[in-house]
């Protein structure tokens, strides 16, 4: 009986690994062998024209160093921050109280639902030209709108005042939805005897949400927070359509920085360090996500 | 019991079979060095025997039967319908095939990057922006025409062979103008009736349509390439020099200060509108004038606004001087090619009078004077006449390998001062520093 327990875990062990290390060994080329790639190239002075020529040379940190010390990099990482921080709080309020509200209202349409994650299943450079087309100050239904209540044009895109917030509010319309369909996904599984007991007990739609809803949606709202916090701060494709990074740096956002340095100036070796930097900023937004993860598998063992 | 071993069969069996696709997907890698190997040697003999010269190469692959294949990275659009308009008789008279690849302009840059790190390119010819032709060749990415044997060819308008040339204008050819291309002034024949040839006479012009109630000058002030595109006409115009014989940025100097100025100026008449709305603002007559690229406005035939060359002075008694953006988009054969005699032989075709005829009735820009004044030509596309002469009178962006660095630091000052951030003197003194600091 023991010898045939034994057997099976044996089994079982040659089965996870026959399972788990073609996978692996596939992800170790394709994610790890570039990470190295990148690494190594951020410590060179690489350029297109040492990639051809030969010359390419090591300068350890100076690349990083650079970087660091360059401040359209530093307002570049600005930019990202307060753009990440208002797209997340925004979307999760709005998309917070999209959810709340159709969930509160007995039995809403598919329709309805659909029309709310619309703008999600459209891909982002589609939801980017819309917009930019509505943006426009010749034809852009933004500005006819205001021109029937006589309210003169903006120029939503060129105005150093307006730029960084008509981007912003492109990231919200598309995004808030995700934030909903989490949020409404939660809701739904929220056990109803607890809202039932409350309400037995006195008390109000108010108290109940703040003292059940609330704490339910704690842990994951917390979860779509940080995938929006990860996904927000490596926003490009709609700067790189809508501004190009203007009016004078004021949509400049790190991936933009990185775009430029890589694509027009061909700095390989600048932008693998950007690219670096860039990343364990991501990390350290990611790092409370990632231990929260690894103690409840750890827990689960 | 049975079941469990049927069971573990079947996973065994996908495992088994994960592993074997695993093991094919190697052993399929393997196949395709030794192919790229072997192709390695071919091109290898292929170059030594090329090496006899142009008409013997290209013969053993007529003779012998084989097919060989061209490769050709484009800028996407109108460039490859030119291209695919012509290879037909090419084809068929070099026993060839020709395979075009079109790319968005970022895209196109990437790709002939990546290929020219290759010992043996996938490219035989790509295609480049006349601003990328310091760094491609300092990158040794184009094969040297004048070495290969290449002739300066009269016909082709002289400012548009210049940009091909290393150094600018009088070294060795390494490139061919392959589409022409130069900015104009468009106007509104509604709005402005006789078109101003100085700057002072386009300020006082967009002021008076300010006045009747339209916008006068639009700018297309978008930070980066757009708005120095659309500055540095004015600044050539006062004769500003982007930079000094020793590369020390200039245009913080009174001359940069003024074209600046005056910028700002036509900016207050009218708007600062992104591509699409400026070419719709001015074609619609909401707008009066601006300046752009042909393509822009002109299509076939038919062009929505009126052009005019640039005007080179400020005011009616002042110097001339080039002012236009020139924007020619070139075609060389790659240093890493496996077939540069037919290449060689290729790009002498597309950029010869007969194609470049052939390709303007596809969308191709002809970059030859006997072309741009074939008098059936101009019947059909009028402004090809503007254009010549606007190539005349053009100026080529600075031809440095950091350019494009330069550019980016100086559009973002420009955008300052633009935007009231920062004032003229601000923005252009912040400008040279950050250019004379990227260009080192």
């Amino acid at each position: 009986m023991e010898k045939k327990r034994t057997q099976l875990v044996d089994h079982n062990r040659v089965f996870t690994n026959v399972m788990v290390w073609p996978a692996l060994i596939i992800l170790l080329l394709t994610s790890l062998l570039p990470i190295i790639y990148v690494l190594v190239t951020s410590l060179t002075d690489m350029t297109l024209i040492t990639m051809n020529r030969g010359g390419t040379q090591w300068v350890g940190l100076k690349n990083y160093i650079d970087a660091i010390q360059d401040k359209d990099f530093l307002h570049s990482i600005w930019v990202t921050v307060k753009f990440t921080l208002l797209a997340v709080v925004t979307e999760t309020i709005f998309g917070t109280l999209l959810a709340l509200f159709l969930h509160g209202s007995g039995r809403p349409s598919k329709l309805l639902r659909t029309l709310f994650l619309f703008p999600m299943l459209c891909p982002p450079i589609t939801i980017t030209l819309i917009w930019q087309t509505m943006f426009s100050n010749s034809y852009g239904i933004l500005n006819q709108i205001l021109g029937v209540f006589g309210i003169a044009p903006v120029n939503w895109l060129q105005d150093i005042n307006t730029a960084f917030y008509s981007v912003l509010w492109v990231d919200i319309w598309q995004y808030a939805p995700f934030v909903f369909l989490l949020v409404y996904v939660a809701l739904c599984q929220m056990p109803q005897d607890l809202h039932e007991a409350a309400a037995l007990d006195g008390a109000n739609s108010f108290q109940r949400l703040r003292h059940i809803t609330l704490p339910y949606l704690a842990k994951p709202m917390t979860v779509v927070i940080l995938l929006r916090l990860i996904d927000t701060f490596r926003l490009f494709d709609k700067v790189n359509v809508l501004t190009k990074g203007g009016p004078y740096n004021s949509t400049r956002t790190i991936t933009m920085y990185i775009y430029q340095r890589g694509y027009n100036d061909l700095d390989i070796g600048v932008t693998s360090a950007t690219s670096i930097l860039m990343t364990l900023l991501i990390l350290l937004i990611a790092f409370p996500y990632i231990r929260s993860s690894f103690k409840q598998m750890v827990q689960r063992r | 019991m049975v079941l469990k071993k049927v069971k573990r069969g079947i996973v065994g069996l996908l495992a088994a079979s994960l592993m074997i696709s695993a093991a094919a997907c190697g052993g399929g890698s393997k196949d395709t060095e030794e192919t790229t190997a072997a192709a390695e040697e071919t091109t290898a003999a292929e170059e030594t025997e090329a090496d006899a010269g142009q008409e013997e190469t290209a013969a053993p692959a007529a003779d012998s039967g084989e097919t060989v294949t061209i490769s050709i990275a484009a800028r996407g659009g109108s460039h490859v319908d030119a291209i695919e308009s012509v290879k037909a008789d090419f084809e068929a008279a070099h026993n060839c095939k020709i395979e075009v690849s079109g790319y968005e302009a970022a895209d196109l840059k990437k790709n002939i990057m990546l290929d020219s790190t290759k010992p043996t390119g996938n490219f035989d010819l790509v295609m480049a922006d006349d601003p990328w032709m310091p760094e491609f060749t300092e990158a040794q990415i184009f094969l040297n025409l004048t070495e290969a044997g290449y002739e300066a060819d009269s016909d082709l308008v002289q400012q548009c062979l210049d940009i091909g040339k290393v150094p600018y204008g009088e070294g060795d050819q390494y490139a061919l103008p392959f589409s022409g291309n130069v900015m104009f002034l468009f106007y509104n024949k509604d709005l402005v009736s006789d078109v101003p040839t100085d700057w002072n006479a386009v300020l006082a012009a967009a002021e008076q349509v300010q006045a009747d109630g339209n916008l006068g000058y639009v700018i297309r002030g978008q930070q980066g390439n757009p708005i120095v595109s659309d500055w540095l006409p004015i600044y050539w115009a006062m004769g500003g020099e982007v930079f000094d014989e020793n590369w020390e940025a200039q245009v913080n100097s009174e001359k940069g200060i003024a074209a600046l100025e005056l910028y700002i100026k036509l900016l207050e008449t009218g708007a600062n509108y992104e591509k699409n709305d400026l070419v719709a603002a001015v074609s619609d007559g909401k707008a009066a004038m601006s300046l752009g690229w042909p393509s822009w406005y002109v299509s076939g035939s038919e062009a929505s606004a009126a052009y005019a060359v640039i005007p080179g002075k400020v005011d009616a008694d002042s110097e001339t001087y080039p002012a236009g953006m020139i924007g020619n988009w070139m075609m060389g054969v790659t240093g890493n090619s496996g077939n540069q005699e037919l290449a060689i032989e290729l790009l002498n075709y597309l950029t010869s009078a007969e194609s470049q005829k052939i390709m303007a009735d596809a969308g191709g820009v002809p970059t030859r004077e006997s072309v741009l004044t074939d008098a059936e030509l101009v019947e059909k596309y009028p402004h090809f006449p503007t254009l010549l002469e606007a190539t005349k009178a053009s100026k080529v962006r600075p031809r440095h390998t950091n350019w494009s660095k330069a550019e980016e630091v100086l559009g973002a000052e420009l955008s300052a001062a633009v935007s009231g951030v920062k004032t003229p003197e601000e923005a252009l003194a912040a400008a040279a520093e950050a250019m004379n600091d990227v260009i080192k």
